[in-house]
């Protein structure tokens, strides 16, 4: 489990749990960034991190996309929804 | 008749105000950044008899309350209740816009779904199963295009369906251990005689949504205890915190719903956005585009308007302004009513009057940015500069906005989750470079920087972004300490903006600027030719504003313009709006022209036909420009015409009215702004905008004019 800053573009990553404060938590989870939710990264950090949830384009800056969780999502998990 | 209201509800960047436009024929404004409609937007229309109001309510992801718009959505569905809600989905992004869907439905109020961008939807080769969606969720499901029109007919049959059965949407059941939490609460609250859903109001007491919860005080007092019990027993049994407990379980419904209802394409096509992102958003390239984007709006806006308003200059002046003399004349008017009309009004208002082209072009450039989508990645790339000043790349959008105009960008702040960012960004908002200034730096560039307008022009407002940003860093050091909140932003889809919408906000803006001349200006116009003619006859310098300006005009010595009362004088009217300044200054240099008792040389179909003849030459000048490459146009002021245009030129130098564009630059902002920071943050905040406002300006302008004074200049 590493933060979402540590992956490369193009990375598929699964969201397994979110640090931080409710309000960081509810702007994300309103936004489909929950635990459990697959998303690619677009545009990685340093800076501000582009995640792609869907067909929704997400930036989260440095100190949010660093308590959002993930783990590496096999390719197979996408089709599953 | 009763008037049955519809609420709007719907994520940002959905199209829910283009399809009130489109059902109502209103004129409503449409954007694609997200939370362009912080106002509350309503329509009102007439059909088959019955009368409706259209809410549009803010573009929000949840009926959460952390953001200003989320906590305007919740109260007005739960205080006011609509009589139906239809929620606007991009079909396109289905999973996400359920999410509020969810939440929308435990409100217990009819509602119709709206499945918006349906043509886009299916030409990416999606399939949804309509019926069962609307089978499921007990809710009416139209298909529609909003911005081609399409479903609108339906959307407002099934509207009134909705509204004459009472058709309730169906509630998603939770794990049955928060189930439990829920049906004990219910029971518990049912007894206190809660004045809100019951559901809704277990949930929203459950979750700890402070906003409700506050509302809901008196009712479940005492009750305290055996909740926080509740929520211990969920947490305990998820391991997560109950917030992201029934996040999760709502995606959860979502996701086995969509499974049901939704055929992805086989194929993923790459998309456009994502393409077109690659290299907007450029590590390397993201920066140079954007400066050359901008750089380019303000370039073709220049060129393009100036043959335009020297039409409507010499439109106005020489031709208005001699038949009404003539005219006048010929009634019998008295001399100094004749002065006070065309000297006073119609030369002050047609100043300001010919700067539509300009103002047309430059919203046209905000407009295309807001409805581009490229709004958005503007405030991505300034996240860095941003955080200088201690905010993010969000609060770039109201700033840009400000180019534009300060007052919707005042509010635009909304979009701010931190009541510290909000300030912040508002302090900053009036050192953006709004519209109406424009007109002066085209005044003096015009007379004094010809050949290099368009850079002049260009390091104007690029000063204002600087001095925002050191203003911004000492505020943060001193009086705006601490954490900014996050930045989380959704990135619109590009969506390239059709003719109409462009047109919408584009007229929208423009007719309030000429309002504005007609109303206000010509006021201040006229109050300013008396102040320039008590006592009448006596020489410029002995009148009332004279006086006052030739008093003040000391502090200004520093600054290089100090000697010139006149140009002191007309900042004195500029802080009812910035763009009179532009009048002042035509009417106060006007003054010492003689009267001329213009004779009719020509006849008044003669003039007319000029008049005609002239305008097709200016737009064929204006297409010109516009597409002429990177020459620099210029404005050709004919000064041996315009005499008051010559007079200044000779009262300033290019370094002192250099230095009076930055003052005017930095100066107050109109009493619209002042008022619009008032009415958001209160008066502490007002006095702290007049301060840094006049502070900011006189010490840059200061600097400035001796910096070069030393530099040679």
């Amino acid at each position: 489990m590493r933060p979402l800053t540590a992956y490369s573009a193009g990375s598929r990553v699964k969201v397994c749990s979110i640090k931080g404060g409710r309000g960081v938590k509810s702007r994300l989870e309103s936004l489909g960034l929950v635990p459990g939710a697959v998303v690619e990264v677009v545009k990685p950090a340093p800076g501000p991190v582009i995640v792609k949830l869907n067909s929704s384009r997400i930036v989260l800056g440095v100190g949010e996309a660093m308590k959002v969780y993930c783990e590496s999502a096999p390719e197979a998990l996408d089709e599953a929804v | 008749m009763k008037e049955i209201v519809i609420a709007f509800a719907g994520n940002p960047n959905v199209g829910k105000t283009a399809l009130i436009n489109a059902i109502s024929g209103a004129k409503l404004k449409i954007g694609n950044w997200p939370g362009v409609t912080v106002e509350k937007r309503e329509a009102e229309f007439e059909f088959e008899g019955r009368r409706f109001r259209l809410v549009d309510l803010p573009g929000i992801y949840s009926l959460t309350p952390y953001t200003i718009e989320e906590r305007i959505a919740q109260e007005f569905l739960l205080e006011e209740r609509p009589d139906v809600v239809v929620n606007v989905i991009d079909v396109t992004n289905i999973e996400r816009n359920l999410y509020l869907t969810t939440q929308l439905a435990e409100l217990e109020i009819p509602m119709v779904i709206a499945l918006n961008m349906w043509d886009e939807f299916k030409s990416k080769g999606f399939h949804l199963d309509v019926e069962m969606l609307s089978q499921i969720l007990q809710v009416p499901c139209v298909p529609t295009a909003a911005v081609r029109g399409k479903g609108i007919d339906r959307l407002l049959k099934e509207v009134i369906r909705a509204y004459e059965n009472h058709i309730l949407p169906a509630k998603m059941r939770f794990n049955r251990v928060i189930e439990e939490k829920i049906e004990r609460l219910e029971e518990m609250l049912k007894e206190r005689e809660i004045p809100y859903p019951l559901r809704w109001s277990a949930i929203k007491i459950l979750e700890k949504d402070e906003f409700f919860l506050e509302k809901v005080k008196k009712f479940i007092s005492g009750m305290e205890e055996e909740i926080e019990r509740m929520r211990r027993e969920i947490e305990d049994y998820f391991g997560e915190d109950i917030e992201t407990v029934i996040a999760e379980q709502r995606y959860g419904y979502i996701n086995g719903l969509v499974r049901e209802v939704l055929k992805k394409p086989v194929e993923r096509k790459i998309e456009i956005t994502d393409l077109i992102d690659k290299v907007f958003l450029n590590r390397l390239l993201g920066m140079p585009i954007f400066f050359f984007l901008i750089y380019m709006m303000f370039k073709v806006t220049f060129d393009g308007s100036a043959p335009l308003i020297d039409w409507i200059d010499g439109f106005i002046n020489g031709f208005v302004g001699k038949w009404l003399s003539i005219g006048l004349y010929g009634m019998g008017a008295p001399h100094w009513l004749v002065s006070l009309l065309i000297d006073g009004v119609l030369s002050g208002v047609g100043l300001v009057l010919s700067f539509v082209p300009l103002m047309f072009f430059l919203y046209l450039f905000m407009s295309i940015l807001e409805e581009s989508g490229y709004m958005a990645r503007a405030a991505f790339l300034m996240d860095k500069i941003m955080h200088l000043v201690g905010l993010h790349g969000k609060s770039f959008i109201p700033m840009v906005i400000g180019f534009g105009c300060n007052v919707p960008a005042v509010l635009a702040t909304r979009v701010l989750e931190s009541e510290k960012d909000r300030r912040l960004t508002a302090l900053l908002i009036p050192f953006m470079s709004c519209g109406a200034r424009l007109p002066i730096y085209a005044l003096f560039t015009g007379l004094f920087f010809k050949k290099h307008q368009a850079e002049i022009v260009f390091s104007l407002y690029f000063m204002g972004v600087v001095v925002s940003l050191i203003v911004g860093m000492i505020l943060q050091k001193t009086v705006f300490k601490g954490e900014s909140r996050p930045f989380i932003m959704e990135l619109p889809p590009y969506r390239i903006p059709t003719v109409k919408m462009l047109w919408n906000s584009i007229w929208l803006r423009t007719r309030s600027f000429i309002k504005k001349a007609g109303t206000v200006i010509a006021v201040t116009m006229v109050i300013l030719w008396f102040f320039m003619n008590i006592p009448y006859g006596s020489p410029p310098e002995k009148t009332v504003l004279g006086r006052v300006a030739r008093t003040v005009s000391p502090v200004f010595y520093p600054l290089g313009f100090g000697k010139n009362w006149k140009a002191i004088a007309a900042l004195i009217p500029g802080t009812v709006a910035k763009e009179i300044v532009v009048g002042a200054l035509g009417q106060l240099y006007g003054l010492e022209e003689e009267v001329k008792t213009e004779k009719a040389d020509t006849s008044f179909t003669q003039d007319l036909k000029q008049q005609v003849l002239n305008l097709k030459n200016a737009l064929i000048k204006s297409l010109k420009g516009i597409f002429g490459g990177f020459k620099t146009g210029i404005f050709e002021v004919e000064e041996e015409k315009n005499s008051a245009l010559a007079r200044i030129k000779s009262e300033f130098t290019p370094l002192s009215a250099f230095s009076y564009m930055v003052f005017c630059l930095l100066w107050m902002p109109c009493a619209a702004t002042l008022g619009a920071i008032y009415s958001e943050f209160g008066a502490g905040t007002l006095m702290l905008s007049i301060l840094l406002t006049t502070t900011v300006p006189y010490s840059v302008s200061a600097v400035i004019y001796n910096l070069g004074k030393v530099m040679g200049f």
